[in-house]
C-alpha cells in the first residue's frame, strides 16, 4: 500500500476521529478513503466494536448515567470504531456549551450528550430546536427564568451570538438588540419542570416543559420578520441566514480543518480559505442544513488533505489519542479519574467549559503548565512497554529485518504514529541521538527500551504538538 | 533576572472546599449561633477570642497568635454578587474576578501581564499544585506551574539522571525558534523553552536555601515550603500560589473531626512559613492571602454543613495592619439570605487593595472596575 | 366471563435506604443483598471510584424495618486496587453470600478474591488466586452456599460455576462459554433451591439456566427482548421455598417472576415510596420538602425500578429488590395463592 494512503488515512483518523493505530489505519487505506468517509460519516449502519454491555457491567454508575458520565464518553471516544459520532459529540459540546459546574446533574448533561450523537450529524435546524429545548441548555442560560413580561435575554442572546449568526460578519453586525429581545421573547415558556430534589434517592434528569401561559403570544419583528413567532418559527429565521452558513462553516473549519482566528474575531477577519467556506455555505443551503453533507464535501476536498499538521490538538485529542494509541483501557479497571485530572491540568476538562464561549483553540491551549502535562502524559505512555499499542509498535518494528539504522528507527517510529510528519531539523536532532550506538539490532534484549526512548522523545517534541 | 527581592510579593492560599465560615471566626457570644449549630458549635470558653463578640476556632491558635502580633487582618462577610453555591463555578469567580459574566482568565494573570509586560522573567508567577488555577491563566502570559520542586518540568519519567540531561539538551534544541516557522510555532517554541528555563531556575532554589523551621509532611505545607524556598531564592517571583486539594473543606459530613484538623494543618503551615520569612529576614516582603470560594450553611445538616454564601478571608503579613475589618453578617433569623450568612463586603475590595496598596499596580484594568479599598496595608 | 387473577401476586411493603456517600444509614449504589438472621439483612454498597467519598464502598447490616446495625469493608483508591490491597479492602464488590453460621463471602471482581466477615462485621479470612485453572477465579459474581455449606461462585469470566468449600477448597466446577445449552456467556447471578439445583443468570445469552447440584443441565428460559420472559441482560436471581424464580431484569428495569417450570407469572416495575431514613434526610430541610411538593411527575417518576440489580426472597415471602442508581431496596410481599378460609 502506498505510504501516502496510510499517512493520509491518519490524517483523516486524527481529524474526523482520536486517532487510530498502524493496523487500523491500514485495513481503513485498503478499503479506501471515500469508503472511509462514508463509514465514520454513518454511524449507526457499522458495529460499535466497544462491548459496552460488558464495559456497563462494571462502570456501574453508567446505569441511568446518575453519575459517571464524563468516564462514560471518554470510554466512548477512546473505543468506539464509530469514531466520527464520538468527535461530533466533542464538537458541539465546545459550541452549545453547557456546564457541569453550573448544572451539577449528570443525568441532565448526559442527555444533552445523546443529542449531539443522535442529531449531531444531522440538520442544524434540528440540532437547534433540539438544544433549545434541551433541559440542560434551558437551565444553563437561563431560559427557565424567562417570563412573558419579564425576559431573561441570556439564551436569546447567546443563541444568536454564539450558536449561530456569530455577533457579525464581514464587518457589518448581524442583529440587533431588538432582534435580541425579540428572540428572547419568541422563547418564553420554553421551560424545564422543578426538579426532584438529590435527597434522598439520587439526581434524575431535568424535563423540558412548555407552558403556553408564560409564552408571550404578541406580534415580533426578527430580523426583518413580523410574525406571532415561537421559538422554532425564529430558528426557521435564523438557519436561512448567510451569516448563519458562515458561522457554521467557520466552526467546521477551526475544528477538523485548520487553526484560523477564533470566533470573537469573526466579524472583522475574514476566513483564511475563503474558498473552503464559500464551498461549505452553498452545501449547507443545498443541503438543507446538513451537517453530514457538508463533511462529506469537506473530508474528501483538497483542502482538507492537504491541512496535515495544521491545527494544534486539543488537550482531549492529546489524551485520547495517547491512550488509543497505546491500546490502554480495552477493558474496564480502576482509575478512570486520573485521566480527567489530566484534561483539567492540561486546560480542557471535559463537561466543564471555562465559559458559554468554549475553549479557546489553537496556540491557546498551550502555555507554560498545560504543555508541561501534555508532553509528560504523553511521553510517559508511549515509552511504558507495558502498553499493548506499544508492544505492537515494537513488535512491527522488529519484524521489518535483524537491525534498524539510526534514521529508519526513527523514521519507523514516525509512522507508526499514524505517519507523523517533522521538520527536518528535528528529525536530524531525533537520529543523532539514536546514532550513538550505530545500527540496533531488532532482537537485541533493548531494542523494546531503544524504541520506548525513541517515541518519548518524538511525542515530546513541537510538530507533536499538531494534528 | 533582574534582582527585585524588596518587590512586594503576594503569597496566594486557596483553601479549597469551602471553609465553614461560622466556624472559622465564630461569633461566639451571638445568642442564635448555638442555636444553629447544636452539634458543631464550639463552646465560648474555647473560642480564641478576638473581642467579645468574634475569635477563631480553636484548631486555629497559630494563626491566632501572628493576629496578636498585629500581623492578620480579618475580611468578614466577604463574597461576591448573586452568590452561587457550586463550587467550580463560585472558585472561578474568585479567579476571574468576574461575577456577573463567566470570564475567560485571571485576575493574578492579568496582574503579572502588567508587572511584567515583556515577558523578561518566566518566574514572576509561580503555582505549586497540579494543573494551573485559572487566576494564573491569562491570554499571552506565562506562568510556571509545578507539582513540587523535586517534581520539575518535561521529560519526568526518566528515571536516570544523565539520560534526562540529554534528553533535556536536545529538547531544548528541538524547541529553538528557527526562521520562518510562523507565529504559532514562535510561540510553542518560546513557550517550550520557558517551561524548561523556569525548571532549571526552579530547581536553583532548593540549593542555596537553609532553614531551622520544620515543615508539616503534608502537601499543603511542602508546597508552603516550596514558596519560601523560591521566595528566598531571589528569583524574581511576584506571585506565588498554592493551595489545599480540591473539596478538602467539603465538610458535609464529619465536620468533627475534619474540620479542625484541617484549619490544624493550615494553621501550622502558615505559622511555619511566616516564621521562615522572618528567620530570613524576609517576612517584611511578602503578603499572604487565604480564601476559600464560599461559605456554608448556617444550620447544620446532623454531621457537618451544606455549601452557603458569606464567608471570611484572611489578608497575613508584617505589612499588615492586623484587625478585624468589614462587618461579621447578622445571624438574625430573617437576615440570612435563604438561610445563609450575607456577604457585605465585595472580594473585589479585598483584590484592589492588595493590588493598589501592596503590589503597587492600577487594579482598574486588572479588575475592569473600581472597588472600594480597604485600609489593611500599612 | 370469570373473574381470575394471577397465582402469584404481590403487594409493596416499604422502600429501605437513601444515598449515602460517606457510610451510616443509607447506600451508596447497592449492588447486591442478602438476608441474614432475624431481620437483619446486608446490602453490598459499590460505591463510587472516584477518589473523594469514603467511606463508599462497604457492606451495611441493617434490619428490614430500617434500623441500622453496623458497616464493614473499607474502599481503597484505585491506585492502591491490587492483589496486597488489605484485608478487608473493597474495590468491585459485586456480591455476598451467608454460609450456616452466618458469615458473610463476599465477592469481589477487580480484587479476585472472596473476603469473610463474621455477621458482626469482623474480618475473618479471605482466599482466591486469579487464573482460569481449577480453583482459580476471574471476576466472580454471584454467589450462593447450599444446605451443605458448599459455596457456588459464578467465575464470571470463565464462563463457568465453581464449587468451594467455606475454608475455600475447591470442589468442582462445570460450564464454559457458549450459547448452547450448559454453556455460559458471562453469567452473573447464581442460587439454589430448596432442592439443591443451581439457577444462574447467564447474563449475556439474556436466560436463566437451572443445573442439578452436580451441574447437570435440567432446563432453561428467557430469551432477548423487552416481553415478558424476555430478558435485557438478567442480573440478579432468587428462588422461593415454593420455587418461585425472581429475576432482576436490569437493563429492562423491572423484576420478572416465573413458576418453578420457567413460566412468565408477573413482573413489577416498582412501587417505592419515600423510606424512613429517605424521610429523615428531607426533614433535616424544610426547602427539601418544598422542593418535593413541587417537583412535577415526582411520584411516577421516584416509584419505579432503576437499575434493579439484585434480588433475595426470604421464608416469610419478602421480596427484596436492589436498585443501583437509586441506593434503594424495595420490599415487597408475596401473597398465598392458598385459600386460607373465612367469609366471603
Amino acid at each position: 500500500m502506498a505510504e501516502n494512503d496510510i499517512a493520509l488515512m491518519g490524517h483523516l483518523m486524527r481529524r474526523a476521529g482520536f486517532g487510530a493505530q498502524y493496523e487500523e489505519l491500514e485495513t481503513r487505506a485498503a478499503k479506501g478513503y471515500e469508503e472511509t468517509v462514508e463509514e465514520l460519516l454513518n454511524p449507526k449502519d457499522h458495529p460499535d466494536g466497544m462491548d459496552l454491555d460488558l464495559a456497563e457491567r462494571y462502570f456501574i454508575e453508567w446505569n441511568h448515567f446518575v453519575r459517571g458520565v464524563p468516564e462514560y464518553i471518554t470510554w466512548r471516544m477512546i473505543n468506539s470504531a464509530r469514531q466520527l459520532e464520538e468527535k461530533i459529540v466533542l464538537f458541539w459540546h465546545g459550541i452549545l456549551c453547557i456546564s457541569d459546574s453550573k448544572l451539577q446533574s449528570y443525568p441532565t448533561e448526559y442527555e444533552e450528550l445523546e443529542l449531539f450523537r443522535r442529531d449531531g450529524l444531522g440538520s442544524f435546524r434540528d440540532l437547534l430546536v433540539g438544544i433549545s429545548k434541551d433541559p440542560a441548555m434551558v437551565y444553563y442560560l437561563d431560559n427557565c427564568l424567562s417570563h412573558k413580561g419579564a425576559i431573561n435575554e441570556n439564551y436569546g442572546r447567546e443563541l444568536l451570538e454564539l450558536f449561530s449568526l456569530g455577533v457579525g460578519m464581514d464587518g457589518e453586525f448581524n442583529y440587533t438588540e431588538d432582534d435580541v429581545k425579540e428572540c428572547s421573547r419568541a422563547f418564553t415558556g420554553w421551560t424545564i419542570a422543578n426538579s426532584i430534589p438529590q435527597q434522598p434517592y439520587g439526581r434524575y434528569a431535568a424535563q423540558f416543559l412548555y407552558n403556553p401561559d408564560d409564552h408571550d403570544e404578541g406580534e415580533k419583528t426578527f430580523l426583518g420578520e413580523t410574525g406571532n413567532f415561537n421559538g422554532e418559527d425564529i430558528i426557521d429565521i435564523i438557519v436561512k441566514q448567510p451569516a448563519t452558513a458562515r458561522f457554521i462553516s467557520r466552526h467546521l473549519y477551526n475544528f477538523f480543518v485548520a487553526d484560523d482566528v477564533e470566533v470573537p474575531s469573526w466579524m472583522d477577519t475574514p476566513p483564511a480559505d475563503m474558498e473552503t467556506i464559500k464551498m461549505l455555505e452553498e452545501e449547507y443551503f443545498r443541503s438543507d442544513y446538513n451537517i453530514k453533507s457538508m463533511l462529506r464535501l469537506l473530508f474528501n476536498s483538497d483542502a482538507f488533505k492537504n491541512a496535515r499538521f495544521t491545527k494544534v490538538k486539543s488537550p482531549i485529542e492529546t489524551i485520547i489519542g495517547t491512550l488509543r494509541l497505546v491500546g490502554d483501557w480495552a477493558t474496564p479497571k480502576p482509575g478512570m479519574e486520573f485521566i480527567f485530572d489530566e484534561m483539567k491540568y492540561m486546560g480542557q476538562e471535559i463537561l466543564n467549559p471555562p465559559s458559554v464561549e468554549g475553549w479557546h483553540t489553537g496556540k491557546e491551549w498551550i502555555d507554560g503548565g498545560t504543555l508541561v502535562h501534555r508532553i509528560n502524559f504523553a511521553a510517559d505512555s508511549v515509552s511504558n512497554t507495558e502498553f499493548p499499542g506499544v508492544k505492537s509498535i515494537i513488535k512491527k518494528l522488529a519484524d521489518t529485518g535483524p537491525s534498524l539504522s539510526p534514521e529508519n528507527l526513527v523514521d519507523g517510529c514516525l509512522r507508526m504514529l499514524g505517519e507523523y510528519e517533522i521538520s527536518e531539523e528535528t528529525r536530524r536532532m531525533l537520529v543523532d541521538q539514536n546514532s550513538k550506538g550505530g545500527e540496533v539490532l531488532t532482537d537485541s534484549d533493548d531494542f523494546d527500551t531503544t524504541v520506548a526512548e525513541a517515541l518519548r522523545m518524538i511525542v515530546a517534541t513541537k510538530e507533536y504538538l499538531y494534528a | 533576572m533582574t534582582s527585585s527581592k524588596k518587590d512586594p510579593v503576594l503569597v496566594v492560599l486557596q483553601l479549597s472546599g469551602a471553609y465553614d465560615a461560622l466556624n472559622t471566626v465564630i461569633p461566639y457570644s451571638d445568642p442564635h449561633y448555638k442555636d444553629y449549630r447544636t452539634v458543631l458549635k464550639v463552646e465560648p470558653e474555647e473560642v480564641l477570642a478576638i473581642d467579645n463578640n468574634v475569635g477563631f476556632h480553636p484548631s486555629m491558635a497559630p494563626i491566632k497568635g501572628l493576629y496578636d502580633q498585629g500581623k492578620v487582618a480579618v475580611i468578614q462577610g466577604i463574597g461576591y454578587p448573586n452568590p452561587i453555591r457550586s463550587h467550580f463555578r463560585s472558585m472561578d469567580i474568585w479567579h476571574t474576578a468576574a461575577p456577573e459574566k463567566m470570564g475567560m482568565d485571571g485576575w493574578l494573570g492579568r496582574a503579572i501581564g502588567d508587572m511584567d509586560p515583556n515577558k523578561e522573567n518566566v518566574l514572576t508567577g509561580v503555582n505549586f499544585g497540579r494543573g494551573l488555577p485559572r487566576a494564573l491563566a491569562t491570554s499571552g502570559v506565562s506562568v510556571a506551574s509545578v507539582g513540587g520542586l523535586d517534581q520539575l518540568g518535561v521529560l519526568t519519567g526518566i528515571d536516570d539522571q544523565s539520560q534526562r540531561t540529554e534528553a533535556l539538551d536536545i529538547f531544548a534544541r528541538m524547541y529553538s525558534p528557527m526562521i520562518g516557522s510562523g507565529p504559532t510555532n514562535d510561540y510553542l517554541s518560546q513557550t517550550g523553552l520557558d517551561a524548561l528555563k523556569g525548571a532549571d531556575i526552579l530547581a536553583t532554589a532548593p540549593e542555596s536555601y537553609t532553614s531551622n523551621v520544620e515543615y508539616g509532611g503534608d502537601q499543603f505545607s511542602q508546597w508552603l515550603k516550596n514558596v519560601a524556598q523560591v521566595h528566598l531564592a531571589g528569583l524574581g517571583s511576584r506571585v506565588l500560589y498554592t493551595g489545599l486539594n480540591p473539596g478538602a473543606f467539603d465538610t458535609h459530613a464529619n465536620q468533627t473531626t475534619a474540620f479542625p484538623q484541617l484549619w490544624g494543618q493550615v494553621s501550622n503551615a502558615i505559622e511555619d512559613f511566616y516564621q521562615d520569612l522572618k528567620d530570613h529576614d524576609a517576612s517584611q516582603e511578602v503578603v499572604i492571602l487565604a480564601f476559600t470560594e464560599f461559605g456554608r450553611r448556617v444550620l447544620e445538616n446532623g454531621s457537618g454543613t451544606d455549601h452557603g454564601s458569606g464567608s471570611v478571608a484572611f489578608v497575613i503579613g508584617d505589612a499588615v495592619e492586623g484587625g478585624l475589618y468589614g462587618e461579621y453578617p447578622s445571624l438574625e433569623p430573617d437576615k440570612l439570605d435563604q438561610g445563609d450568612l450575607r456577604w457585605n463586603n465585595d472580594f473585589r475590595s479585598t483584590y484592589a487593595t492588595l493590588l493598589e496598596k501592596w503590589m503597587g499596580l492600577d487594579s482598574k484594568p486588572i479588575l475592569r472596575d473600581s472597588f472600594e479599598q480597604i485600609d489593611f496595608i500599612k | 366471563m370469570v373473574a381470575q387473577v394471577a397465582p402469584l401476586n404481590f403487594r409493596y411493603s416499604h422502600t429501605i435506604g437513601r444515598q449515602e456517600t460517606r457510610g451510616g444509614d443509607g447506600f451508596f449504589n447497592p449492588v447486591a443483598i442478602a438476608r441474614g438472621e432475624g431481620d437483619r439483612m446486608y446490602v453490598v454498597n459499590r460505591g463510587t471510584e472516584t477518589p473523594v467519598f469514603y467511606p463508599c464502598k462497604r457492606v451495611t447490616i441493617c434490619s428490614v424495618d430500617e434500623e441500622y446495625i453496623g458497616q464493614f469493608g473499607f474502599k481503597v483508591h484505585p491506585e492502591d486496587a491490587v492483589r496486597s490491597a488489605p484485608d478487608g479492602a473493597l474495590f468491585w464488590p459485586t456480591s455476598v453470600a451467608l454460609d450456616s453460621q452466618g458469615n458473610a463471602y463476599v465477592a469481589d471482581e477487580w480484587l479476585n478474591r472472596i473476603s469473610v466477615f463474621t455477621k458482626d462485621g469482623e474480618w475473618i479470612g479471605k482466599w482466591g488466586e486469579p487464573g482460569d485453572g481449577d480453583g482459580e477465579i476471574d471476576k466472580p459474581s454471584g454467589l450462593a452456599f447450599d444446605a451443605e455449606d458448599n459455596l457456588y461462585m459464578v467465575d464470571s469470566h470463565n464462563h463457568r460455576i465453581q464449587v468451594f468449600n467455606k475454608e475455600g477448597q475447591f470442589q468442582f466446577k462445570w460450564g464454559t462459554q457458549g450459547t448452547g445449552d450448559g454453556e455460559l456467556n458471562f453469567p452473573w447471578g447464581i442460587d439454589i433451591d430448596k432442592n439443591g439445583d443451581v439457577f444462574v443468570a447467564d447474563w449475556r445469552n439474556d436466560r436463566i439456566q437451572k443445573f442439578s447440584s452436580d451441574g447437570t443441565f435440567l432446563m432453561k428460559f428467557g430469551s432477548s427482548g423487552k416481553g415478558p420472559g424476555e430478558f435485557n441482560r438478567p442480573t440478579g436471581i432468587a428462588v422461593d421455598k415454593d420455587g418461585a424464580i425472581y429475576v432482576a431484569d436490569y437493563k429492562n428495569d423491572r423484576l420478572q417472576v416465573f413458576n418453578s417450570s420457567g413460566v412468565f407469572i408477573t413482573l413489577l416495575t416498582g412501587e417505592a415510596t419515600l423510606s424512613k431514613w429517605g424521610k429523615e434526610r428531607v426533614e433535616i430541610d424544610q426547602s427539601f420538602i418544598r422542593a418535593r411538593a413541587r417537583s412535577q411527575g415526582l411520584d411516577e417518576r421516584e416509584k419505579v425500578f432503576q437499575g434493579p440489580i439484585s434480588v433475595d426472597v426470604d421464608d416469610q415471602g419478602r421480596v427484596f429488590v436492589t436498585e443501583v442508581p437509586r441506593h434503594r431496596v424495595q420490599v415487597f410481599l408475596k401473597q398465598s395463592p392458598e385459600f386460607h378460609g373465612g367469609p366471603l
